[in-house]
């Protein structure tokens, strides 16, 4: 079964750039997009009662409707607790290039990355690779 | 008069050194008095005691004399007609013992001693011719002759030894010059019967004289020859021997150094008089001096206190605690309040504090009053005459000693209004600039990320075209970029109007009826409201009017109405209640959706928080836009809501 990278960004521009960039670096993953926490935080519960695997990498964005980044990573934080996630990697991917969300970020154990946009294929393979 | 007493009493107290002075010469006088009465009383006592010695010892002389004259008249018996001497030493045996005082007895014809008794000590004597001797006896013996009585010559030194006088009495037969009928006496012998030596020796001597026939001068015969002159003496003159005897003061001037003690005395107790009542007379004027002094300086910080107390830019009166009575009060405190100082003594203080202020000070008080403070210091609201509330600070502070009767206190109050107002003032300028600060801070991050994400689309697009294959994958590109420029431009234009309202201050305000606009903005809503089949309630009044800009209206009705409804609950028959309260100006916007959880989003709520690109549904911008609308009116929104029951907003028009 394919891997699955998940972006849940409101830019709906910046989803067709990803999938392209991915499509670019020639690695075995499909796309799966969301425009905001809500829906994906939705999809996830679906997934894990159902014993759908989750997606391998998340990319999230901060600024979002109905529930943003930081919304998404506490009910998301609750989850891997409950759920004992190990492999899915959360990585955010935000236009903020302010040092508060770069903190913020930190304080969040299940995030492993901060990327500033726009990103490229090497740091989607950087992201793959992290472990 | 009584004034009159006090300045006499006040005089006599002003020059003590001359009362002293005063004092001093009075005494003196009365010692000086005393003294000269004593000095003449012990001057007339000596007197009386010398002449009544010099008395006795003249009788004692006198007694002597007649003695002689009694033996020598005897003795003239023994001499017959004849001139013959017949049974001498019979008689003379007979005159000469001891108590005669008398030492031998002669008889002297025609000048020659011819006969003595007792012969043995006096042989020497006899046949001895006195008229032929020398002058100055020769002189006394004729002298005897001539006055035809008893005369005592001498004193006289004896040819047969010592001194002595001679007593002769010149016989005479039938008229004729016989010689002399004679006694002896030795001077010893005479100053022994005399008396002389039983004076007392320590107070008075004796002298005596003779004046010398020969000479004609004054010769001196007991043995204390000092120069008496300047000494005290009294003088008896004995006719029978032509003497002078003389008592004589031992001491030269007995009296007077008796008496200079006493003046000594005097002198110094008026002295030590005078200075004791310059002293005393001095106290009551050091004390009153200091009591000069005293209500000098009284009166100095009185001056200050009332000039403190007048001049103070603060309000004070004094008051009594028990009844709450004015006592003191001065012009500030009255200004301040707007009252005159007779209006004022006659209101209540608790009745110019506001009612919500009184509590706490009715309790400061009764702890005042029960003595656990002693002052203390509140701020209050004040009612001015005018009915204006004034803003004071109110210091109150206890004016009596620890458990006294009789209880003062002290109140000063300072005008704060126009202080507090400037408080207030900056306090408003101050939450304006931090609330504008926020916004700017916010307003320009959210420019960044906005502008971001747009530009590191582009960024990532630019990176495909250079990479670009083919033609599809260009256009692809190209079609891509111009969506781009699409969100930019409507963020643009966004941003755009955030900051017009930030700058709009000419905005034409108008009155405008409330209902009319809300059934309006309904109406631009139906295509929704039919869609998710709500019931919009317009229940505000016909007539309610406010007066508002017409697009700032529009705009606030249309983002809060259209926010209502877009947060539906799935579950129950949604509704929004709209409401106006024309006595507050309040409109009321409720729904009855998934509401909002405030602790978390509350402070994001009229925020530009959201991204307002790509997402139609929900531009988190039109919340924050009305929102700024409505500050920009001076008016005010609230928001009050539950999770899962439904939001309120409450907007305030001015």
């Amino acid at each position: 079964m394919k891997k699955t990278i998940c972006i849940i960004d409101d830019d709906a521009i910046y989803q067709i750039l990803v999938s392209k960039i991915v499509q670019q670096s020639q690695i075995d993953y499909k796309i799966n997009s969301f425009k905001n926490g809500k829906e994906a935080l939705e999809s996830f519960i679906f997934s894990l009662e159902n014993n759908i695997i989750l997606p391998h990498i998340v990319l999230l964005d901060i600024e979002m409707p109905q529930m943003d980044g930081w919304d998404f990573m506490e009910r998301m934080e609750q989850l891997i607790t409950k759920y004992q996630i190990f492999d899915t990697k959360i990585y955010i991917v935000s236009s903020s290039i302010s040092y508060e969300d770069l903190e913020k970020s930190k304080t969040f154990k299940n995030i492993l990355g901060y990327y500033s946009k726009p990103i490229n294929s090497n740091d989607i393979i950087d992201m793959i690779e992290k472990k | 008069m009584i004034k009159n007493k006090k300045q006499i009493s006040n005089r006599f107290y002003s020059y003590p050194k001359t009362i002293g002075f005063f004092v001093f010469i009075i005494i003196l006088s009365l010692i000086v008095f005393v003294v000269s009465l004593q000095y003449k009383m012990l001057r007339n006592n000596r007197e009386k005691e010398m002449s009544n010695i010099l008395n006795v010892v003249q009788q004692n002389f006198q007694q002597i004399f007649k003695t002689s004259y009694t033996a020598t008249l005897t003795m003239a018996m023994s001499i017959n007609d004849d001139g013959k001497i017949e049974n001498f030493e019979d008689i003379a045996s007979r005159l000469i013992d001891k108590k005669s005082g008398i030492d031998a007895v002669q008889l002297v014809p025609n000048g020659i001693i011819t006969k003595i008794y007792p012969l043995e000590e006096n042989k020497a004597a006899l046949n001895y011719n006195i008229l032929k001797s020398n002058y100055n006896i020769k002189k006394e013996a004729e002298k005897s002759i001539e006055r035809r009585a008893i005369y005592f010559a001498g004193p006289i030194k004896l040819v047969q030894g010592g001194v002595g006088v001679v007593g002769r009495l010149p016989v005479f037969i039938d008229n004729k010059f016989w010689g002399f009928s004679a006694v002896l006496i030795k001077l010893e012998t005479l100053i022994k019967n005399s008396g002389i030596e039983s004076i007392d020796k320590s107070k008075y001597y004796f002298q005596f004289s003779k004046k010398n026939l020969v000479t004609n001068k004054e010769e001196f015969f007991l043995p204390n020859n000092k120069i008496f002159s300047s000494n005290y003496y009294q003088t008896v003159t004995i006719a029978e021997g032509d003497w002078k005897l003389y008592l004589i003061s031992t001491k030269k001037n007995a009296i007077i150094s008796e008496v200079i003690s006493l003046s000594v005395l005097g002198l110094l107790l008026s002295i030590v008089s005078g200075l004791l009542v310059t002293y005393l007379l001095q106290r009551p004027k050091e004390l009153e001096r200091l009591l000069k002094n005293k209500s000098k300086k009284l009166l100095i910080s009185e001056k200050q206190y009332k000039a403190l107390f007048e001049q103070a830019p603060v309000g004070i009166a004094k008051l009594d605690s028990t009844s709450g009575k004015y006592l003191e009060i001065n012009n500030h405190y009255c200004s301040i309040l707007g009252y005159s100082e007779n209006e004022m003594k006659n209101i209540n203080f608790q009745k110019i504090i506001h009612d919500e202020d009184l509590a706490d000070y009715v309790l400061m008080m009764e702890k005042l009053l029960n003595e656990e403070i002693a002052t203390f210091s509140l701020e209050k609201r004040f009612y001015h005459k005018s009915g204006d509330i004034i803003r004071v600070n109110l210091l109150i502070a206890a004016l009596w000693k620890k458990s006294k009767k009789n209880k003062n206190h002290m109140i000063i109050i300072e005008d704060i209004t126009d202080k507090k107002r400037a408080e207030e003032n900056l306090k408003q300028s101050f939450d304006i600039v931090t609330d504008q600060n926020k916004r700017l801070l916010n307003f320009s991050y959210i420019v960044s990320h906005n502008l971001r994400s747009h530009t590191s689309n582009i960024q990532t697009i630019a990176d495909f075209l250079d990479q670009a294959k083919s033609k599809e994958e260009r256009d692809e590109m190209i079609a891509l970029l111009k969506n781009v420029s699409e969100s930019l431009n409507e963020t643009m234009y966004n941003l755009n109007e955030v900051v017009s309202i930030r700058t709009n201050i000419n905005l034409i305000i108008e009155p405008l009826n409330l209902h009319h606009y809300i059934e309006k903005t309904i109406n631009l809503l139906s295509d929704k409201i039919y869609e998710k089949n709500l019931i919009v309630v317009n229940a505000v009044p016909k007539n309610a009017v406010v007066n508002y800009n017409i697009s700032y209206l529009e705009s606030v009705l249309y983002n809060f109405i259209s926010n209502a409804i877009r947060y539906t609950h799935s579950q129950r028959k949604s509704e929004v209640n709209i409401s106006f309260s024309i006595e507050n100006n309040i409109l009321k916007i409720a729904d009855n959706g998934i509401g909002i959880d405030l602790n978390k989003n509350g402070e994001k709520l009229f925020g530009l928080y959201k991204t307002f690109n790509n997402s139609p549904d929900s531009k988190g911008v039109g919340l924050f836009i009305a929102k700024n609308q409505i500050d920009a009116m001076g008016g005010d929104v609230t928001v009050e809501s539950e999770l899962n029951v439904g939001t309120t907003f409450s907007i305030t028009f001015k």
